[in-house]
């Protein structure tokens, strides 16, 4: 069982995170949401398509101009206020590393905390204890925040990702967050480079096998860019690629940029698993 | 003697464990369902299910459609008041009067037998139909309809097998078996049509004879 925000998913649903960036320069949309009318425009479109959560951030993950937590917080916390009057069932995410900023979007009503530097701020799952929120575990290798990898080694990059992010959401379980709250990231891209996480795509079942469920953020990343030879803005197609082999091992949360193209073929690779129902059998069946 | 019978059609999409998330069965399975629940209602010592002949797979779909319907009207007929359920299969090569002969047992029997019969009408009625477009599907369909309806076992007895075969008129030698075993019954029998539609261009019928005075 999943449980997020006030709503509870069985175990073979799946969930489309939508990706909301209060940010100027992220590498995807470049700053397309940056004003706060556009930011809020987009939290509709995507619940329209069928998002059940929204992953909200205020800093872009690689490096650049440093974001203080203040400013962080000036970017995300009346934001998810407003995301949380406007959409009172919608999952709010929000995408940060700072106890600090997730403290403030808890109290403005964010219902999910993305940690997605693995813990770089331990105080943050403590936070989600505090709050009764969720959280997401992540695997980032030895990288710190806002850093690009650099010559990483990994013995075995899969076993890596399951003993961090498994010894994170056990941690967090210890510290008091729901244990039906918690989700683990194997951090495609981060930490990584592009054979790591082709490796952590191709054996994310052994991720799925600990139990606890998945979320994978693949959508536009560079390692889909340099399986391809295409640059950000050409990558859809190979994202969903990667999106149909997770799904197929049976990954349930989904970070994306395009929800409508995702989850189409997260359920068509669901029903092919045999754990959703064609939407319709007529054909052969009269 | 023979105090009911009842036709449904056994397309797979009545099976609920085929149905999509979208359940384009549930009507007609309800419909069925009650018919059959009528059936019992008769009080039968026996029902006898007849389905025709599947060289491929046992128990044939018509006979798992038949199990599914029959657990559904059973729930509600106490333990103890239960008919038996017997199986008549019905060769597929059978001609009229193969299967004459086949309902002749039928008729001597001694105990109150109700006839459930699975088939249906021609899956060639439109373009788009499993067998695409017969011309000759519609009036054919029409005769069986009235003959349900009436209802009329010496019209369906006078139906081409060859032609139903044509038109893919799944379980015509069925519906050939329940005519066969009421043409003479006295007094005649007396007819319900619940169902007669073409939703996905095959003919469904459901229908309850009541045979008994």
């Amino acid at each position: 069982m999943l449980r997020l925000g006030r709503r509870t998913f069985g175990d073979d649903e799946t969930l489309m995170m939508a990706i909301v960036n209060r940010t100027t320069d992220s590498f995807y949309d470049k700053g397309a949401t940056w004003q706060e009318d556009a930011a809020l425009e987009r939290v509709r479109a995507v619940v329209d398509q069928g998002a059940e959560i929204v992953d909200i951030g205020g800093i872009k993950a690689a490096p650049g101009v440093e974001i203080s937590a203040d400013e962080e917080m000036r970017r995300v916390v009346d934001f998810v206020a407003k995301v949380r009057a406007e959409h009172p069932d919608l999952i709010i995410s929000v995408d940060t590393w700072r106890a600090s900023v997730g403290r403030a979007v808890c109290a403005a009503g964010a219902d999910l905390l993305n940690d997605a530097w693995g813990g770089a701020d331990p105080d943050l799952a403590e936070v989600a204890a505090e709050f009764d929120v969720g959280l997401v575990c992540t695997h980032v290798g030895p990288q710190q925040p806002r850093t690009r990898p650099h010559r990483v080694e990994y013995a075995d990059v899969v076993a890596d990702a399951i003993a961090t992010t498994v010894g994170l959401a056990e941690r967090a379980v210890s510290l008091g967050v729901d244990r039906d709250r918690i989700l683990i990231d194997p951090a495609h891209d981060f930490g990584k480079n592009t054979w790591h996480s082709l490796e952590v795509t191709r054996r994310l079942d052994e991720m799925v096998a600990t139990g606890w469920p998945v979320l994978v953020s693949l959508s536009n990343k560079d390692f889909v860019g340099e399986s391809l030879d295409l640059p950000v803005g050409e990558r859809l197609m190979g994202t969903l690629g990667a999106t149909a082999i997770c799904t197929w091992h049976g990954a349930r949360v989904f970070r994306v940029h395009e929800v409508t193209e995702t989850r189409q073929v997260v359920d068509m690779v669901s029903t092919i698993r045999g754990v959703r129902r064609p939407s319709r059998a007529v054909r052969g069946l009269a | 003697m023979i105090v009911a019978g009842a036709v449904c059609p056994a397309p797979p999409l009545l099976l609920p464990e085929l149905a999509g998330q979208e359940d384009v069965g549930r009507e007609l399975r309800e419909v069925c369902v009650r018919a059959v629940t009528d059936l019992l209602a008769q009080r039968p010592d026996v029902v006898v299910v007849v389905t025709v002949e599947d060289p491929v797979r046992s128990p044939s779909l018509p006979q798992r459609v038949a199990e599914m319907l029959l657990s559904g009207a059973l729930d509600a007929v106490a333990a103890a008041d239960r008919p038996r359920v017997e199986h008549l299969v019905v060769p597929a090569d059978a001609d009229t009067s193969d299967i004459e002969k086949l309902a002749g047992p039928l008729l001597e029997r001694t105990d109150d037998v109700a006839i459930l019969v699975l088939a249906e009408g021609s899956a060639r009625r439109t373009e788009k139909a499993p067998g695409h477009l017969d011309p000759r599907a519609s009036a054919y369909d029409e005769v069986t309809r009235a003959a349900l309806e009436t209802p009329d076992p010496a019209a369906l007895l006078a139906q081409d097998v060859e032609l139903a075969d044509a038109l893919l008129a799944a379980g015509h030698r069925a519906l050939v078996l329940l005519a066969a075993a009421t043409q003479s019954a006295a007094p005649s029998p007396v007819g319900d049509l619940r169902w007669a539609d073409d939703p996905f261009g095959v003919m469904y019928f459901v229908v309850v004879w009541s045979c008994a005075s």
